[in-house]
C-alpha cells in the first residue's frame, strides 16, 4: 500500500519569512522521490507539513484522497524520520524493547525485519538508546522507517552520522523493501551524488519554490557537457543555457541544461565538441547556485 | 493503537514515574519522623503539598515528552489529548488513594513504634467519611494542579519562553484561587458573607474547582489541537 501526494498552492510562513511559497506537485503512489534543495530552501518545512507536524498557512494538501491534518489514518500510516538525536538523549528504553514497541503504533511494523536490520546494523538490542553513539542513533531511526512499512514514508537526512559502509547498507535496504514492498518514499538529502540511484522522481526546491520535477532519467537528459576548443564552443552554445564553464588552454567545457534536437548532435560531432552526460549532483549545483556564488 | 490502550499505556508510564517518586517521599518521611523524635527538626509540619507539585510538574512534561512522543509515532493530538486527560484522572485518584493509605499506614504504624507523626490534624481521627473525603480533595487536586502544568508547559512549547512566561502569569489566580479553597475555615468563612446555607458553604468550594478544571481543559484542548509538533 502507497499512498500519493497532492500539494496545491502550499504555503508556509514564519513572521516575515516565507518558507514555502504556493508551490503545488504531485508525488505518485509507490515511488522513491528524491527531493534535493539547498540549505534553507524549504525542504524540512515542506516535509513537516506533508507528515502533518504543522498546518500550512495557504493551499490545500491531499495524501491517498484526505486531508492529512489530524487525520488518524493518514498519520499513522505516514512516518518522518529526521534527525531526533536530541529526543533519543532522553530515551532510556532498550533498543530492542524500542523496536518491538513500534508494532503498537505502526500497523504495518515487521518486528523480524526490524531485528534482521539491527543484525545488518549491528545495533546491540541489549543497549539503552540513549546509549547509542550518534550514527548508531540515526541507524536506530532507520530501522524503524524501514520496518515500518509506512505507505508514507519520509527520510529527511536520515544518514547523518552514519558512517560511509553503513549508509551503503541503509540504501541497499530502502531499494530491496522497496521492491518486496512497494510505498511512497520521500527521500531528502544533501548527498546527492551517493543517493541518486535511488530516486525515480526527483523534486528540487530552491528560495520556496518548485525549481524542477520529474523522473531521474528525465533531469539527467536535461543536463549535458560540451567540451571542444574555445572557439568551438563559444560559436555552439550561444543560444544554449549555459549553467557553469571552465577553460583549460584552448580547451573549454561547458555544462548546459536543455535538450539538444538531432540536428545539433550532429553538428557538435562533425565538429569534433565531445558531448558528455551530467550527473544529478552537478545540475543540484549549478541549477541552485545564486547569482553572486 | 485503540484509545484505551494509549490512554492506558500512557498512565503506566507516569504511575512508573509516580513510583519513584512516592519512594522518595516515604524515605524522606521516615527521615524526618526519625530526625522529630530525635529534636533535629523541632515541630516540623510536613505539608502535603508535595504530591500535588508532582502533579504540576507532570503537567508540564505533557506537551514537551508525551505530546512530543506520541505524535511522532503517529497519534493525533485529538487521541492524545483523550488519552492524557483519561491517563491524568486515573493518575490523580490513584495517586491521591496511594498518598492516603501511605499516611494512613504512618499514622498507624509509627506511633506504635514509639516515634510521634511529624504533623498535625491527623487523618485517622476523622473515621471514614474523613477518609473518603479526603481521597475525594487529593484527586481533585491532584487533577487540578496537571492541568495547569500542563496549561503552562502548553505555552512555552507552542510560543517558547516570553509568551510562555505569559502563561505562568495566567496561572496565578488559578493558584491562588486554589489555595484559598483548600483552606476550608477561611472559605467557608468568605462564603457566609453571602449565604448562610451549609449545602453552598460545603458544596461551593468544589464548584469553583470545577469549573477551574472546565476552563483548563477547554483551554489546552484548545492549544493542543492545532500545536505544531517541534522538529
Amino acid at each position: 500500500m502507497s499512498f500519493t501526494v497532492e500539494a496545491i498552492d502550499v504555503s508556509v510562513r514564519y513572521k516575515d519569512f516565507t518558507a514555502i511559497d504556493q508551490i503545488s506537485f504531485q508525488l505518485e503512489a509507490g515511488k522513491i522521490h528524491g527531493l534535493l534543495g539547498r540549505n534553507g530552501a524549504g525542504k524540512t518545512t515542506l516535509l513537516s507539513v506533508l507528515s502533518a507536524f504543522r498546518k500550512a498557512d495557504g493551499g490545500s494538501l491531499i495524501i491517498d484522497g484526505e486531508d492529512p491534518f489530524e487525520n488518524p489514518r493518514i498519520m499513522q500510516d505516514t512516518i518522518f524520520i529526521f534527525d531526533q538525536q536530541k529526543d533519543l538523549e532522553y530515551t532510556y528504553d532498550k533498543v530492542g524493547d524500542m523496536l518491538k514497541e513500534m508494532a503498537y503504533f505502526r500497523p504495518n511494523f515487521d518486528e523480524t525485519y526490524a531485528l534482521e536490520l539491527a543484525k545488518k546494523f549491528k545495533l546491540p538490542l541489549n543497549k539503552k538508546v540513549n546509549h547509542l553513539s550518534r550514527g548508531k542513533k540515526s541507524a536506530f531511526q532507520a530501522i524503524i522507517g524501514l520496518a515500518s512499512r509506512a505507505p508514507l514514508t519520509i527520510f529527511d537526512e536520515a544518514y547523518l552520522g552514519m558512517d560511509a559502509p553503513t549508509r551503503e547498507i541503509f540504501y541497499k535496504e530502502i531499494l530491496n523493501d522497496q521492491e518486496e514492498h512497494p510505498r511512497t518514499i520521500i527521500f531528502s538529502t544533501h548527498l546527492v551524488s551517493e543517493a541518486d540511484y535511488l530516486f525515480d522522481e526527483v523534486l528540487m526546491i530552491h528560495n520556496g519554490k518548485i525549481l524542477l520535477q520529474d523522473t531521474n532519467e528525465q533531469v539527467i537528459s536535461k543536463g549535458f557537457s560540451l567540451t571542444g576548443s574555445l572557439e568551438q564552443i563559444d560559436a555552439f552554445s550561444k543560444d544554449l543555457e549555459i549553467l557553469n564553464s571552465q577553460v583549460l588552454g584552448g580547451t573549454k567545457s561547458v555544462m548546459v541544461y536543455g535538450e539538444l534536437s538531432e540536428q545539433q548532435r550532429n553538428a557538435a560531432n562533425q565538429a569534433g565538441i565531445e558531448i558528455g552526460v551530467l550527473s544529478l549532483h552537478d545540475l543540484f549545483v549549478h541549477l541552485t547556485k545564486e547569482e553572486d556564488e | 493503537m485503540k484509545q484505551f490502550h494509549l490512554g492506558w499505556a500512557f498512565f503506566i508510564e507516569q504511575i512508573k514515574w509516580a513510583s519513584w517518586f512516592y519512594s522518595i517521599i516515604i524515605v524522606l518521611t521516615i527521615g524526618t519522623t526519625i530526625a522529630n523524635h530525635w529534636g533535629f527538626l523541632d515541630n516540623l509540619d510536613i505539608s502535603n503539598n508535595t504530591s500535588t507539585i508532582f502533579m504540576l510538574i507532570i503537567g508540564l512534561l505533557y506537551s514537551y515528552g508525551f505530546l512530543d512522543y506520541y505524535y511522532k509515532l503517529g497519534i493525533s493530538r485529538k487521541k492524545f489529548f483523550k488519552a492524557a486527560l483519561f491517563a491524568s484522572v486515573l493518575l490523580s485518584i490513584i495517586l491521591a488513594l496511594a498518598m492516603i493509605t501511605m499516611i494512613v499506614l504512618f499514622e498507624t504504624l509509627v506511633p506504635a513504634l514509639g516515634f510521634a507523626v511529624p504533623w498535625t490534624d491527623p487523618l485517622i481521627g476523622g473515621g471514614v467519611l474523613s477518609f473518603i473525603q479526603s481521597i475525594a480533595d487529593y484527586s481533585v487536586a491532584h487533577f487540578f494542579y496537571l492541568l495547569l502544568g500542563w496549561f503552562m508547559g502548553l505555552g512555552f512549547y507552542r510560543f517558547r519562553w516570553k509568551i510562555g512566561l505569559l502563561f505562568i502569569l495566567i496561572s496565578f489566580p488559578f493558584f491562588g484561587i486554589s489555595a484559598l479553597l483548600q483552606d476550608k475555615a477561611d472559605i467557608a468563612h468568605t462564603i457566609k458573607f453571602f449565604t448562610v446555607n451549609p449545602q453552598i458553604i460545603s458544596i461551593g468550594p468544589y464548584l469553583i474547582f470545577f469549573i477551574m478544571i472546565a476552563i483548563l481543559i477547554v483551554c489546552n484542548y484548545r492549544l493542543t489541537k492545532d500545536a505544531p509538533i517541534r522538529l
